[in-house]
C-alpha cells in the first residue's frame, strides 16, 4: 500500500481522504493496513468510477476522530444525525432512544427522528435465514438514501443493524453482481443518485460510538447536572458487556483506545463509564456471549439460558459482585433481564440491574428515571442501583410518571386528543412532524393510531 | 573489485559469516547495532538451546572470541548501516558513526523480532501480570533460576503454554501466516525443564500441529510427556480472562480431541511467541534494495539461484533469521556459508 | 400489561408511541418495504416454508397498498 505523506499529521491518508492512519500506530495494532480497510480505498475507486456516491462526513456534522483495532483513524459524525432506529429498542427498551436524544438535546445538536425508516431486516442476526443478500442490501441503500436526501447523518441504534449493514458494506463493495443485482431494485423506488449511483455512507457509525467519542460532554454535563442533584457514581461497581454483534462482526471496524485496557479490548462502552468515574470490574467471562447467540435464542432456547444464567449473571453477581451490568445492544440487555427471572423459577437467582450505556450515562447526569431513561420498562432490579447512585427520590419520581401515564389515558378516552397534542408539545423530546422529511403528517402503516390518521 | 566484505549484524549468523571470512584472511568489517556480539541469545539471556540443550555461551562464545581476536576482522559496535551507493563488487558504504568503507560484497545477517503478543489482545498479556512471554520464562530461569508467578511470587500449581502465538494467524492479516519452526520444541524443552526442577506443577501444552521436525521428534515430542507427563491438549484458546475469586487465570479453549469447549484455571501463562523481520532487517532491506516477502517482509532469495542464502542482488548475501524462522545451530551454518559465498565473489584463492 | 396503549404514549417521542409496531412507520416507508421483499423473492420465500403466514403477511400487506393507492395514488 503506498504510504503517501498528503498531511503531516497523518501517516497515510488515502487519496479520497477517506482511510486514514496516525503516524505511529496508537497501540500495538492487529494490522496497519489490515484487509478489510481496504473497503475504504475501493470505495473510492467504484467513487471515482460513477458507480456509488459516498455520503461523506463534514465540519457540518462536527466529526471527532476515534481508533480502531488496526490504528485506522474513524470519524464519529456527533451533530446532524438521521437517526436509524431498532426494532428490539424502541419496541422493548424505549428509554434507550429517548437517553439518545435527550443527550443531544442538551448537546445542542440538531437530529431528524422521522417515520420514514425500515428496520434492517436482519432479526436479530437471522438475516442470513429470514432474508437474503440481495433483499439486505436493498434495504440498507433505501434506508442510506433516505438519510442522504434528508442532509441528515445516519447513526445506526441496534448492534444487529451495525453488524448486518458493515457485513453488507463489505460484500456490496466487493461484488460487482450485489451492486447489478440490487440497482434495478433501488430505481424502481427511485432511490439511485440522480445519475444512477447507489448511495454509500463514509462510515457505519453505532450509537455506541457516538457514546464514546462525546464521553467527555457526558462527563462535563455529569459534573455540572448529575452531581447537583447528588448524584454520585464513584461506587458504582460496572461489569461491561460488549455485544458480539458489535464488536465482533467485522471486528476491524470498532473503537479501541490506547487508554482503555491498552487498546487490547474494544473502548466503546468502557471508557464513557470510567470518565464517569464509576469502578469498572473485570471478571473471568468478559468475552463470552451474552447468551442469545445469534439464532440460539430461537432454536437452542436452553443453550442461551444456561449460557445466559451460568457463564455471565452468576461470575458476574459472585465474582465481582457487580451492581450493573452496562450493555449497548438490545438483545443482551433482553437476554441478562429476561434470564434473572428464568433463572429465578429454577433457583438459580442472581439479581443484577441492566441497562445500557447511554441510559446509565442518562441517569448519572440528572434524567428522569422514568420519563427519559424509561426504566419502567426493565426488569431487573433497578432501585438498589438508584439509591447507590444517590437518586433517592425515585420512588416520587416513579408516582409522578404513573400520574402522567393516568393523565394521558384519561385525555385518550376522553376523546381529548387537541389537549393531548398540546400536552405532548411539552411533554416530548422531540417536535413531532416538523422536522420529518416531508414537513407534514404522512398516513402510518398501522392505522389505527388517532394521532396519525390522516 | 575491492577486497573486503561487509557482514551486517553480530547474531549467530553474522558470527558465522564474520569467523569463515577471517580465517580465509579476508579482510571484514563486522557491524552490530547493540553493544556487545552475540544477538537474541547472547542479549536476551536464552537459557538453553535446542536441539542439543548447549548453553548460548557454549556455542556461541567461541564464535565471538574467535571474531573479536582475528586481526582481519573490525568488529564495529554500537554501529549501523546508513547507506550504500555503487556496484557489486564495489559497495560504498556509509556507517551510523561517519565512516565510509568500499567492499566487494554484503552478508546481512540483522536477524528477527518476536511478535508483540499486546496484538492479540484477548490473550491478556499486558492486563494480567500472570501471562508472559515464552522469552521471559527463559529469562526467568536463566537470571533467576527459578519459576515464579509474577503476581505473587510463588510456586505455580498449573502452568499453560500456549502455542502459535503471532504464528500460523490468519486473524492477524497477512503478515504472520508462518510457522515460528522453534516453539514446539523450545516449548518441549522448557515444559521439560520445569518438570525436572518442580515435579509437582502441572504443564499443559496447548497446539494446534506438533512441529518438531526430523530428529527433534523424540526429545521434544515424546519425551515430554513419556518421561515428565507433560500434558499436550489440541485446541487453540478463544481467551484468557482472570477470576478474582481465586486469583487464577481462565484459559478459555476447545479441546478438538474430546470435542467441546473447556475452560480451565491456570497459575502461569507462556505465550511461544512468533518469529518476526526484525526492524533493521526492515531497513537495510530497504537500504540495499532487497527483495522482500509482500506479506512477512522476510527477505527472499534471488529467483535464479537455487541456494537460499543468495540475494536478488548480486555481491549481497543473506542469512540466518532475517530471511525467514529458524534454529541458531542452522542460522550459523547458513552464516557461514554466506561467509563463503561472500569470500569466493570478492574473487579470494585459497592456497592450501 | 395492562393499560399498554397509554405507556406507550408516555414515550417521549412522538414515533416511539406506536403499539402495533416498533416505531411508527410510514405508509410510503412500508410500500417501498414490500416492493423490496417481492422483487427480491422474499414473498415467494415465506410461501413455500409457511403458507399460513404468508396469507396472514400477505393481507396486511394488500390492505397496506391498497390504502396507499387510495391516499397517494393521485399524487403520482
Amino acid at each position: 500500500m503506498a504510504r503517501a505523506k498528503l498531511e503531516s499529521k497523518w501517516g497515510y491518508v488515502s487519496p479520497g481522504g477517506i482511510l486514514r492512519y496516525p503516524e505511529e500506530p496508537p497501540f500495538p495494532v492487529k494490522e496497519y493496513d489490515a484487509h478489510y480497510d481496504h473497503i475504504f480505498e475501493m470505495m473510492e475507486e467504484l467513487e471515482a468510477k460513477g458507480e456509488i456516491l459516498i455520503y461523506r462526513i463534514t465540519e457540518e456534522h462536527q466529526p471527532i476522530p476515534v481508533y480502531t483495532s488496526t490504528g485506522r483513524i474513524k470519524l464519529i459524525p456527533t451533530n446532524k444525525l438521521w437517526h436509524h432506529k431498532s426494532c428490539g429498542q424502541c419496541g422493548n427498551i424505549p428509554g434507550y432512544p429517548a437517553s439518545l436524544f435527550w443527550f443531544m438535546n442538551k448537546f445542542g445538536l440538531d437530529y431528524l427522528n422521522e417515520p420514514h425508516q425500515t428496520s434492517c431486516t436482519a432479526w436479530n442476526y437471522h438475516g442470513s435465514g429470514t432474508s437474503n443478500p440481495v433483499a439486505l442490501a436493498a434495504v440498507w441503500l433505501r434506508n442510506m438514501h433516505q438519510a442522504w436526501k434528508t442532509g441528515y447523518y445516519p447513526l445506526i441504534h441496534c448492534g444487529t443493524s451495525f453488524g448486518s449493514y458493515k457485513e453488507t458494506r463489505e460484500q456490496l463493495i466487493m461484488n460487482k453482481e450485489l451492486r447489478d443485482a440490487v440497482k434495478p431494485i433501488l430505481k424502481k423506488l427511485g432511490r439511485l443518485t440522480e445519475d444512477g449511483r447507489i448511495v454509500i455512507p463514509q462510515e457505519i457509525v453505532h450509537y455506541s460510538e457516538w457514546v464514546h467519542a462525546m464521553r467527555y460532554r457526558i462527563k462535563e454535563l455529569y459534573e455540572k447536572e448529575g452531581k447537583a442533584k447528588g448524584i454520585d457514581v464513584s461506587n458504582v461497581r460496572v461489569a461491561i458487556h460488549n455485544a458480539c454483534h458489535t464488536y465482533k462482526m467485522i471486528a476491524d471496524d470498532y473503537p479501541y483506545d490506547p487508554e482503555v485496557y491498552n487498546g487490547q479490548r474494544p473502548a466503546a462502552s468502557t471508557a464513557v463509564i470510567k470518565a464517569l468515574g464509576a469502578q469498572v470490574v473485570d471478571y473471568s467471562t468478559w468475552y463470552d456471549c451474552c447468551g442469545f447467540g445469534f439464532r440460539h435464542i430461537l432454536t437452542e432456547r436452553e443453550f442461551t439460558r444456561s449460557m445466559a444464567i451460568q457463564r455471565k449473571l452468576k461470575v458476574i453477581a459472585e465474582e465481582v459482585k457487580a451492581d450493573v451490568i452496562i450493555t449497548h445492544d438490545t438483545g443482551c440487555t433482553t437476554t441478562f433481564e429476561k434470564n434473572q427471572w428464568i433463572g429465578k423459577a429454577h433457583g438459580m437467582y442472581y439479581p443484577v440491574a441492566v441497562m445500557s450505556d447511554v441510559m446509565f450515562a442518562a441517569l448519572a447526569c440528572g434524567a428522569h428515571p422514568f420519563k427519559v431513561v424509561q426504566l419502567y420498562w426493565n426488569c431487573s432490579h433497578y432501585e438498589p442501583l438508584l439509591e447507590k447512585m444517590g437518586i433517592t427520590n425515585w420512588r416520587e419520581l416513579k408516582k409522578e410518571w404513573e400520574d402522567t401515564v393516568k393523565y394521558i389515558s384519561e385525555l385518550e378516552k376522553a376523546g381529548k386528543y387537541d389537549e393531548l397534542m398540546e400536552f405532548f408539545k411539552e411533554y416530548d423530546l422531540y417536535e413531532p412532524y416538523s422536522r420529518t422529511s416531508t414537513g407534514k403528517p404522512r398516513a402510518s402503516a398501522t392505522s389505527n393510531m388517532p394521532l396519525f390518521k390522516s | 573489485m575491492a577486497k573486503s566484505v561487509l557482514v551486517i549484524g553480530g547474531g549467530p549468523a553474522g558470527l558465522g559469516a564474520a569467523r569463515i571470512l577471517g580465517k580465509l584472511g579476508i579482510p571484514t568489517i563486522l557491524v552490530e547495532k547493540e553493544d556487545r556480539l552475540g544477538g537474541n541469545p547472547i542479549l536476551n539471556h536464552y537459557h538453553t538451546l535446542i536441539p542439543r540443550k548447549l548453553k548460548p555461551e557454549q556455542v556461541l562464545g567461541p564464535y565471538i572470541k574467535e571474531v573479536e581476536s582475528n586481526p582481519n576482522v573490525q568488529v564495529k559496535l554500537k554501529t549501523e548501516l546508513t547507506a550504500c551507493e555503487g556496484e557489486p563488487g564495489s559497495y560504498k558504504v556509509t556507517l551510523s558513526n561517519g565512516e565510509t568503507h568500499e567492499v566487494g560484497a554484503i552478508v546481512v545477517a540483522k536477524g528477527f523480532e518476536h511478535f508483540d503478543p499486546r496484538r492479540k489482545g484477548e490473550l491478556g498479556y499486558g492486563l494480567y501480570p500472570d501471562v508472559i512471554t515464552n522469552l521471559e520464562l527463559e529469562q526467568m530461569f536463566s537470571r533467576e533460576g527459578r519459576l515464579y508467578r509474577p503476581s505473587n511470587g510463588q510456586l505455580p500449581k498449573r502452568v499453560a503454554f500456549v502455542f502459535c502465538v503471532g504464528s500460523r494467524d490468519r486473524q492477524l492479516g497477512v503478515t504472520n501466516v508462518h510457522c515460528c519452526r522453534y516453539g514446539c520444541a523450545l516449548s518441549g524443552l522448557q515444559a521439560m525443564e520445569i518438570k525436572q526442577h518442580y515435579p509437582d506443577v502441572d504443564v499443559f501444552c496447548y497446539y494446534m500441529d506438533v512441529r518438531t521436525y526430523g530428529t527433534w521428534e523424540y526429545p521434544f515430542y515424546w519425551a515430554p510427556q513419556e518421561q515428565y507427563g507433560v500434558r499436550y491438549v489440541r485446541g487453540r484458546i478463544a481467551g484468557i480472562t482472570y477470576s478474582p475469586a481465586d486469583g487464577r487465570l481462565r484459559v478459555k479453549h476447545e479441546d478438538t480431541i474430546v470435542q467441546r469447549p473447556a475452560e480451565v484455571p491456570m497459575d502461569l501463562v507462556v505465550l511461544v511467541l512468533g518469529m518476526e523481520p526484525s526492524a533493521g532487517t526492515k531497513k537495510v532491506a530497504k537500504i540495499l534494495g532487497l527483495a522482500q516477502d509482500p506479506d512477512s517482509k522476510f527477505l527472499v532469495p534471488s529467483e535464479e539461484s537455487g541456494s537460499n542464502i543468495i540475494s536478488n542482488k548480486p555481491g549481497i548475501f543473506i542469512a540466518g533469521a532475517c530471511k525467514g524462522p529458524i534454529d541458531i545451530e542452522s542460522s550459523l551454518a547458513e552464516g557461514e556459508a554466506a561467509g563463503a559465498e561472500a569470500a569466493a565473489f570478492v574473487g579470494a584463492k585459497v592456497t592450501v | 400489561m395492562e393499560n399498554l396503549r397509554a405507556k406507550r404514549l408516555a414515550i417521549p417521542f412522538n414515533v416511539g408511541k406506536s403499539v402495533k409496531t416498533a416505531w411508527e412507520v410510514s405508509l410510503e416507508t412500508a410500500i417501498e418495504m414490500y416492493t423490496i421483499w417481492r422483487e427480491t423473492g422474499i414473498f415467494k420465500m415465506l410461501e413455500k416454508l409457511d403458507p399460513n403466514l404468508y396469507n396472514v403477511i400477505m393481507d396486511i400487506v394488500e390492505e397496506n397498498e391498497k390504502r396507499y393507492q387510495e391516499l397517494y395514488g393521485e399524487e403520482e
